[in-house]
């Protein structure tokens, strides 16, 4: 069966972890220090849903999504999906996220959204501080996952869970 | 009409050019061109498969729908360990055949500048919010010991009941204010806001406003008229710390507001309706109060309807270096540090100290010995405890059982000469003795 070629973008407010869970997903590997991402650097991986329809996912990640430029909107097009992401250690981030949702969903109305709450490692998540974040993903109706990139959690999960989706 | 001459006077401005058609198939490329593709190619989503998902976009241009397309700063692995940034624009080819001409570019340079400044501007923004989040963010929580998880269960059972009122008990430092935010954060009200006030800390006279609020007149000062903070928690949480500082005359109120739920402001006449969820905390004995005539029975009575009782950190044995790892991550954020742990020396002190100042005091202890400090691993001369001994007098109590006294004289003596590796004038300085009466101690436990 032909591969399908799909254009995946990852968003979210600088910091949050979106290079470190391409790097994850596709390099299995993880940096501590933070170097931040300029433009757009483009990874390739093949995935395969459930159904086994393989689709070769070109992994947009992408710097400054805190303004809404002709750059960045030409950065979000075409895209099939895009997953969503938010640091648990800052709830601002979600809030940010909120806005930015909204302007891709301007470009590209029938992409496929998955929401991953990032950096799972740095919070108890037994005492509940995700709450918040899978509360908005549920009024958002969107399927999430608390990641780490740094330990592997649920990374290959919501990639896996996006291809299901397209 | 693109000819290979046309290719090679971009070539000599550096430029990559290429010509496709509408499916975005290679018609014509120069070599600059060629060197920028992921991989030689005849097809443009593979030269560069930014264009993915483009497919309608080049149709339209190839057709002059639209007339360009451009995608900045495209990162490619350099030569060296570097990145390459590249600018790629499309454009409508007027020709007969429906064309889309493609331009390559080198921004390295720039894109580099750009990165050092964004970077820094990123790294500043994030240290910001870093030192506004709390320093013991979370802390009360956190543990395996069956006590810890008990109070992690109560604390999310209380937070479903709606506006139950719930008592804090336990000692300074153990993080009541932290649970009370908790009950507030797992509840329905989450969204509602949080408001907290400590009774101890605001003079009396200041007290009942602060709280009731007043009306423009009310007294002397009051030239407009205030919120109180009652007010301000409605359908949200009221958290009253150390509530045993409460003035009588204001238990009264308090008192008459959980029992009808309205309040009047200072200088009005207009009673309002209130609803919040009402936790007050204590590190004093209430019962004892009641008993003394400090604190109102009644009242006790109404704010006790759920207790929850916070463990001690001395009694919460391992989980202590489970929190003072939580506190090193933390203090690794805020301080951009990289600490790794603990040595084996200072997770025994850590677990020896009896921790009379509890969680605050454990966050303040690692925050002190992180600040200057850049060591993979945090050691036992690092960690600079409040009491110089490991057990502080108010928390030594005679065990149930009884114990004699000569008895705990003897282990002191042995503990502070072993301290001193023998030498009798420094262990009798370690227990404030003279020379001579730590020697008569000695004879006479024949030691
Ligand atoms: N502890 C931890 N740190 C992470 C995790 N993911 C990312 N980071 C760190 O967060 C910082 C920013 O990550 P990065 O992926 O560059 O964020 P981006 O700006 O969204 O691409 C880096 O210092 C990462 O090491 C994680 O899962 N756990
Ligand atoms: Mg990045």
């Amino acid at each position: 069966m032909a591969v399908i070629k799909k254009k995946i973008c990852l968003l979210g407010s600088f910091g949050v972890g979106k290079t470190s869970l391409i790097r994850r997903f596709v390099l299995n590997s993880f940096e501590e220090s933070y170097l931040t991402t300029i433009g757009v650097n483009i990874s390739r991986k093949r995935v395969s849903d459930s159904n086994e329809t393989e689709y070769d996912f070109l992994i947009w990640d992408i710097e400054g999504h805190e303004k809404f430029s002709q750059a960045i909107q030409n950065y979000y097009a075409g895209s099939a999906g895009a997953i969503l992401t938010a640091d648990l250690t800052r709830p601002d981030s979600l809030t940010h996220l909120s806005s930015i949702l909204t302007r891709f969903k301007t470009i590209n109305p029938e992409a496929s959204l998955v929401f991953c709450a990032t950096k799972s490692d740095l919070v108890d998540v037994s005492a509940g501080v995700q709450k918040t974040y899978t509360d908005w993903a549920k009024d958002n109706k969107l399927p999430y996952f608390i990641t780490s990139a740094k330990e592997n959690n649920n990374v290959e999960e919501s990639f896996i869970a996006l291809a299901g989706l397209l | 009409m693109i000819t290979k001459s046309t290719g090679y006077l971009f070539e000599l401005r550096d430029t990559g050019l290429a010509l496709f058609d509408e499916n975005g198939t290679l018609l014509f490329s120069n070599n600059i061109f060629r060197r920028y593709c992921r991989q030689p190619s005849s097809l443009l989503n593979e030269c560069f498969p930014e264009t993915v998902g483009l497919e309608e976009i080049i149709r339209k241009i190839a057709r002059g729908h639209q007339k360009t397309f451009y995608i900045e700063n495209i990162n490619r692995p350099g030569k060296k360990k570097d990145a390459v940034y590249l600018n790629l624009s499309l454009h409508h080819f007027a020709s007969s055949a429906a064309q889309v001409v493609c331009f390559v570019w080198e921004v390295t340079s720039e894109a580099i500048l750009k990165q050092r400044f964004v970077q820094k501007e990123n790294e500043i923004s994030l240290l910001k919010t870093r030192l506004a989040a709390k320093s013991s963010e979370g802390s009360a929580l956190i543990g395996h010991s069956k006590k810890v998880e008990t109070l992690r269960t109560t604390v999310v059972q209380i937070a479903q009941i709606p506006n139950i009122n719930i008592l804090l008990r336990g000692e300074s430092g153990t993080g009541k204010n932290l649970i009370a935010r908790e009950i507030h954060t797992l509840s329905s009200n989450a969204r509602k806001p949080f408001i907290e006030i400590n009774c101890a800390a605001i003079p009396e006279h200041l007290l009942e406003s602060e709280l009731f609020g007043y009306e423009k007149g009310a007294f002397t000062n009051a030239a407009a008229s205030k919120k109180g903070l009652l007010e301000e928690a409605h359908e949200g949480t009221l958290f009253l710390d150390e509530i045993a500082e409460l003035p009588l005359a204001l238990q009264a109120k308090l008192l008459h507001i959980i029992e009808s739920r309205r309040f009047r402001r200072l200088g009005s006449n207009r009673e309002q309706q209130v609803e919040f969820r009402l936790i007050t905390a204590s590190n004093k004995n209430l019962q004892q109060l009641v008993s003394e005539k400090k604190f109102r029975e009644d009242l006790l009575f109404r704010l006790n309807v759920v207790q929850i009782e916070l463990p001690p950190l001395r009694s919460l044995e391992e989980d202590i270096l489970l929190l003072a790892e939580h506190f090193m991550h933390l203090f690794n954020l805020r301080f951009n540090k990289k600490a790794e742990g603990f040595t084996k020396d200072a997770r025994q002190a850590l677990l020896e100290y009896s921790w009379p100042g509890n969680v605050r005091e454990l966050s303040n202890l690692i925050e002190r010995a992180m600040i200057f400090n850049n060591a993979k691993y945090i050691k036992k001369d690092d960690l600079v405890f409040q009491s110089g001994t490991t057990s502080d007098a108010k928390t030594w109590s005679v065990p149930d059982g009884g114990i004699k006294l000569e008895e705990v004289e003897q282990k002191l003596l042995l503990s502070a000469l072993s301290k001193t590796n023998g030498n009798k004038a420094r262990a009798a300085q370690l227990l404030g003795l003279t020379r001579d009466t730590l020697r008569y101690r000695l004879e006479k436990y024949k030691l």
